[in-house]
């Protein structure tokens, strides 16, 4: 009786510490963004705040985002926020969708654009895309994993260049990223 | 005595595993609002059925410009940029995977979702607002109820899900 009774204390006592040892949370990253300089800087950002406060934290690039990881240090032309580049793109009249119809582009447009020219980030007056690059800068520092997806980058034209630069490259260019061995090892997800 | 405790551990242990049993079953929410780009849009339908694949109890909720994907769409538009900041057109694509980024892969992959019984809605505000919502309705795709209101995220939560927005 005695011994049925250590056994069950036993089995009581180690998934409360098991527990215990799942407080080091894991969070998984997946960066799509990448036309929006501020977006794509706030996704960094929170992943490298996850990474101070302890969390185990892997980044996945995927998308557009594939591309960001070549342009460090940023042209400022890449992430310019004021070019009415999507208006055009909007206009385009290449599927056969109907615009007229179409009343969710709210983005604000031409003048009434938020200049992204000259920031103040850190007590100094910056530029988003300087601004991003030093987010970047930080988040390669901190040594966070990430992996690049090798299917975006694929279709995107930009694999080759990825390899050459020795970027951390997903396995298999067939397919995005595969996020169930994450799930599998309990990290929580995130997408920006 | 002793039996008392034993009674009360056995009943703690037993209690402890259904609740650990119940946690194990992960539930996520996946939002998609992407629609102008069939990257991220497929991507996301993707990674809903990674998850349904990985175990995890799934739903997902097409809205804002991702209910017009429902619609009938050429094939070919691929709204990306590149370095130069020009579209990537996928009419000219040379990558050997472009016919897995095509509006015709993203039905595809939802027949996929919807054979795997992933439940998915619709959202009737966004196909109202579109004045898209009688085409999809009569097309049978699941709306939500009311084309009223947005959707109600709330009882996900109370539910427990997780939220990933695409």
């Amino acid at each position: 009786m005695r011994r049925i009774l250590f056994a069950l204390a036993a089995a009581l006592l180690f998934p409360l510490q098991s527990g215990a040892q799942q407080v080091a949370q894991k969070e998984l990253v997946l960066i799509r963004d990448y036309d929006d300089v501020v977006r794509f800087g706030m996704g960094l950002m929170h992943a490298i705040q996850r990474a101070k406060a302890g969390a185990e934290v892997r980044v996945v690039f995927e998308a557009n985002a594939v591309m960001a990881v070549l342009m460090f240090p940023l042209p400022p032309q890449v992430f310019d926020t004021n070019t009415p580049a999507h208006d055009k793109w909007i206009e385009r009249e290449d599927i056969d969708y109907d615009y007229s119809t179409h009343t969710s582009d709210l983005r604000p447009r031409g003048g009434r654009r938020v200049s992204l020219s000259s920031l103040k980030f850190a007590g100094k007056m910056m530029a988003a895309e300087e601004i991003t690059t030093s987010v970047w800068n930080e988040f390669k520092k901190l040594k966070i994993k990430y992996t690049v997806c090798s299917f975006s980058a694929t279709i995107l034209g930009f694999y080759d260049t990825l390899k050459l630069k020795g970027e951390p490259l997903s396995p298999d260019q067939g397919t995005p990223v595969d996020i169930a061995p994450y799930i599998r090892e309990n990290y929580q997800l995130s997408v920006f | 005595m002793l039996k008392k405790i034993f009674i009360c551990l056995a009943a703690v242990l037993v209690l402890s595993l259904q609740v650990s049993a119940q946690q194990a079953v992960r539930r996520e929410l996946v939002v998609i609002h992407d629609f102008d780009d069939v990257l991220r849009f497929n991507m996301a339908v993707w990674h809903a059925i990674q998850l349904k694949q990985a175990g995890v109890d799934v739903r997902v909720v097409f809205e804002g410009d991702a209910v017009l994907n429902f619609l009938p769409r050429q094939d070919g538009d691929m709204r990306q940029k590149s370095l130069s900041l020009e579209r990537v057109n996928m009419e000219k694509n040379k990558s050997r995977l472009k016919n897995l980024v095509t509006p015709k892969k993203g039905r595809d992959l939802l027949k996929e979702l919807a054979d795997l019984k992933v439940p998915y809605t619709v959202c009737s505000f966004f196909a109202t607002l579109f004045n898209k919502y009688a085409e999809l309705k009569a097309a049978g795709v699941p709306m939500s109820a009311d084309p009223e209101n947005r959707m109600d995220l709330s009882p996900f939560i109370r539910d427990n899900y997780q939220l990933l927005i695409f």
